[in-house]
C-alpha cells in the first residue's frame, strides 16, 4: 500500500520531469459520502506530497482534482488546491466511464477555475473527439492508454474512426491505414498485410506506431488550428468526419456551445 | 538457371560458395549469396518481433528472405488480388524470396497427408495441396526460388511403407512441378529446389536422393530432419552418404537445424544454406544468445551478480533469471546490436517479468543479430582455415548448453 511519503520517495528516484500526488481516486461513478470523503483526503495529501518531495526544483509535482460529479465538491477542491500553488493541475476522478454529460461539465467547471497560467492535465483522456472537445473547453494535456492497448487489439485509429484489422473487410485492402499519414506503418505497410500478420507480436507494433502517430499528428493539428485563429473552424471540420450524417451526441453540441463553437448541420 | 559456384573446398570439412544469377524481377537487387549462409527466418513474412526499420539495421544477411506456404495459404486470394508478388506486398519489394512449404521451427501434424496432397496448416486450419494448387499459389507469391511441394511426413517410428510413399509421392510432386514451371511465360518462372525425403531409412534417403539429383533442379533441400524425425545418431550418419550423391556445382538446403554445433556438422558434411529460425526459439524463451566462436572473440559476459568462475554459460542466457534484475551491463559487453547498445540486462528481466512486448523486440534484435555474426564468423573460418578450431570452441558450449 502507498503513503503519500513512499509515492513521492519512488517518484523522486524515478525523476520524472513532472509527477502526481498521491491521490484517493474513487470511481466515477460512485455516490454519497465516500466521494466527500476522497476529496478532502486527496487535499491532505496534496500537502503531505508537497512535504515529502526532496526535489522541487528538478521535478514538477502536479495536484489531483477530485470530486466525483458534483459540482459543489469539486469547486471547493480546486479552490483550495489552487491555494497551495502547485506547477500544475490534474483533473482527476473522470474518464471512468460515466455520462458523456457529466464528464464535460465538470471538465470545464475545472479549467473555469484552475488558473489560466498553468498546464491543465485531464487524465485518462481518451479519444479523439474527447480530445478536441477538452481542448476546446481549455485542456493542455491528456495521457491515456487507448492508442495502444487497441493497437494490440488490431485496431487502427483514423479520423473517422476506427478500422478493425481484424476483420475480413481488409482482406484486399491494399491501401495503407491513412494515405496521408507519415508514420513507418503506413509508409511501408497495406491494411491487407497488417490484416495477415494479425496474429504475429510485430502487428501490434506497427499499429502502436500508426496510433501514437495518429494521435500525436491530432495534437499538432489542434495546436496549428489555435495559432492561426481557425480552431472552432477545425473542430466543425473535425466534427463532420466523425459523423457525416451531422448527427452529434447532444453532450457534444452542448459541450462546445458552451464555449461558443456551433457545429454544422 | 541459379548458378552455384564453390570458391573453396576445406580441407577440415565445408565449403565456400556462391549463389548468383537468381531469377527475378527488375525491382530485386542484384544479389550474391556466399554460403554457408541462413535464410532470413519469417512469419507471415515478417521477422518475428523486428519492424522493417530494425531488420535493416542487421549485418550480414544473405538477401534471401524465407517465407512459407502455410502463412499465406489462407491469404490466396489477396496475393491474387495484389499480383505484384508476395515481397512487394510484404514491405520488402527488393528482397529475393525461397517459398518454403512448411516453416522450419513447427513441425506439421502428423498423419493428415494423403494420396495426393499435402496439407499446410494456416492459423484458421487445414490447407491441402497438390502440385498443380501449389504452383497457382506460388505464381501468385512470385518467389524467386520455391522448394517443390514434399510429403515430409515421416515421423520417427513410422513404417517402411510410410516412408516410401512419401518419396514416390515427392519425386511426382517435383516432377509435374518442373513441368509446370517450364511451360511458363519466362517472368513467372521460379528456380525449383528438389527435395528429398526418406525418413530414418538410408536405403530411402539414397534412393531419394538419386531421383532428385537425376531432375533439372537449382539445388536440393533435406527435408523431415529435425528432432521429431529421427534419433540424434542416425540424423549425422546419414548426411555423408547422402552427399555422395548430390553434384557439387548446386546448393544443399538443410532447413530444420539451427543450433550452433549441428550448423557446424551439417557444414562439415557439405550443406550451404539454413533457415535462421534458431534466434526465434531461443528469443521465445527469453533467452539470449552469449556464445563466442572462438578464443578471441570469447565475449565476456559482464556478469555483475555472480562469480564469473561459479557460472559457466552455454550457448545463451535466461534473462528471466532474478539474477539478472539488478545486472546492468549489456548482454554481450562488446555486442553492436541495437539491444547491446541501448539496454541492459536488468532492463530485459523487467520486461519479461511485466510481459511486456519490447522484451521480444530486444531479445530478437540481440539474437538475430548474434546468429548473422556467427554465419560470417564460419565463412572466415572456412576461409581461414580454422574450422576445426571453431568446432571444438563450440562443441564445449554445446556441453554446458542445458537442451
Amino acid at each position: 500500500m502507498l503513503t503519500p511519503e513512499k509515492s513521492i520517495e519512488i517518484q523522486n528516484s524515478i525523476g520524472a520531469d513532472i509527477m502526481m500526488q498521491l491521490d484517493d481516486v474513487v470511481h466515477s461513478l460512485t455516490t454519497g459520502p465516500r466521494v466527500e470523503e476522497a476529496m478532502h483526503r486527496s487535499i491532505r495529501w496534496l500537502d503531505r506530497c508537497i512535504k515529502a518531495n526532496k526535489r522541487p526544483d528538478k521535478q514538477n509535482l502536479f495536484a489531483i482534482v477530485q470530486g466525483g460529479l458534483d459540482a459543489k465538491l469539486r469547486t471547493y477542491c480546486v479552490k483550495e488546491m489552487i491555494k497551495r500553488d502547485t506547477p500544475g493541475y490534474a483533473i482527476g476522478g473522470l474518464s471512468g466511464g460515466e455520462d458523456k454529460d457529466h464528464f464535460w461539465r465538470m471538465v470545464t467547471l475545472s479549467t473555469d477555475h484552475l488558473p489560466k497560467g498553468k498546464p491543465r492535465y485531464c487524465m485518462g483522456v481518451g479519444y479523439a473527439i474527447d480530445l478536441v472537445m477538452c481542448c476546446a473547453l481549455g485542456v493542455d494535456m491528456f495521457d491515456c492508454v487507448f492508442p495502444t492497448r487497441t493497437a494490440r487489439f488490431g485496431c487502427a485509429l483514423i479520423d473517422s474512426g476506427q478500422l478493425n484489422l481484424k476483420s475480413i473487410t481488409y482482406t484486399c485492402d491494399y491501401e495503407p491505414i491513412d494515405a496521408e499519414c507519415p508514420c513507418f506503418t503506413c509508409q511501408n505497410h497495406s491494411r491487407a498485410y497488417l490484416h495477415c500478420i494479425i496474429h504475429e507480436a510485430v502487428s501490434a507494433q506497427l499499429i502502436s506506431i500508426h496510433n501514437i502517430s495518429f494521435q500525436m499528428r491530432l495534437m499538432e493539428r489542434i495546436r496549428q488550428s489555435i495559432t492561426e485563429d481557425k480552431f472552432p473552424e477545425f473542430i466543425r471540420s473535425f466534427m463532420r468526419t466523425v459523423y457525416p450524417k451531422k448527427n452529434y451526441p447532444s453532450w457534444l453540441t452542448e459541450a462546445l456551445e458552451s464555449v461558443n463553437v456551433t457545429l454544422d448541420t | 538457371m541459379m548458378k552455384f559456384s564453390v570458391s573453396k573446398l576445406s580441407p577440415e570439412g565445408g565449403r565456400l560458395g556462391v549463389l548468383s544469377d537468381i531469377h527475378q524481377s527488375s525491382e530485386q537487387r542484384h544479389v550474391e549469396v556466399f554460403t554457408p549462409a541462413c535464410l532470413m527466418y519469417t512469419r507471415g513474412g515478417s521477422v518475428p518481433h523486428l519492424t522493417l526499420d530494425m531488420v535493416r539495421c542487421l549485418p550480414h544477411q544473405s538477401g534471401i528472405v524465407e517465407l512459407t506456404v502455410s502463412s499465406f495459404i489462407e491469404y490466396r486470394e489477396t496475393m491474387e488480388g495484389f499480383k505484384d508478388g508476395l515481397a512487394k506486398f510484404v514491405g520488402i519489394p527488393n528482397a529475393l524470396t525461397y517459398l518454403a512449404v512448411q516453416d522450419s521451427c513447427k513441425s506439421a501434424a502428423a498423419g493428415y497427408n494423403d494420396k495426393s496432397t499435402v496439407s499446410v496448416w494456416a492459423p484458421s486450419g487445414r490447407f491441402r495441396l497438390n502440385s498443380a494448387s501449389f504452383m497457382s499459389f506460388q505464381r501468385a507469391a512470385k518467389s524467386n526460388i520455391t522448394e517443390a511441394l514434399c510429403d515430409g511426413d515421416t515421423r520417427e517410428g513410422c513404417s517402411k511403407k510410410r516412408i516410401q510413399k512419401a518419396v514416390n509421392k515427392t519425386l511426382q510432386f517435383l516432377d509435374e512441378i518442373l513441368e509446370e514451371n517450364l511451360n511458363a511465360e519466362t517472368c513467372q518462372q521460379t528456380e525449383i529446389f528438389g527435395v528429398i525425403e526418406g525418413g530414418d531409412l538410408l536405403s530411402e534417403r539414397l534412393r531419394s536422393t538419386k531421383e532428385t539429383a537425376k531432375r533439372a533442379v537449382a539445388g536440393f533441400v533435406l527435408d523431415s530432419f529435425g528432432e521429431s524425425f529421427m534419433k540424434e545418431e542416425t540424423r549425422w550418419k546419414l548426411l555423408e552418404p547422402i552427399i555422395k550423391e548430390l553434384p557439387e556445382d548446386k546448393p544443399r538446403m538443410l532447413p530444420q537445424i539451427g543450433e550452433p554445433l549441428d550448423v557446424l556438422l551439417a557444414i562439415e558434411n557439405g550443406f550451404d544454406l539454413f533457415s535462421a529460425f534458431y534466434p526465434y526459439q531461443i528469443t521465445g524463451k527469453g533467452c539470449a544468445l552469449v556464445f563466442s566462436w572462438s578464443d578471441e572473440n570469447k565475449k565476456t559476459l559482464n556478469d555483475q551478480t555472480s562469480k564469473s568462475d561459479e557460472i559457466k554459460e552455454g550457448f545463451y542466457i535466461d534473462l528471466n533469471n532474478k539474477r539478472f534484475a539488478e545486472d546492468f551491463s549489456p548482454v554481450l559487453s562488446d555486442c553492436e546490436c541495437y539491444c547491446c547498445q541501448h539496454h541492459t540486462k536488468a532492463y530485459i528481466n523487467h520486461l519479461l517479468v511485466t510481459k511486456e512486448l519490447m522484451a521480444g523486440v530486444l531479445l530478437m534484435s540481440h539474437n538475430i543479430h548474434h546468429y548473422l555474426s556467427y554465419f560470417e564468423a564460419i565463412r572466415q573460418a572456412i576461409k581461414s582455415d580454422t574450422f576445426a578450431l571453431m568446432k571444438k570452441h563450440i562443441e564445449e558450449q554445446h556441453m554446458r548448453t542445458d537442451r
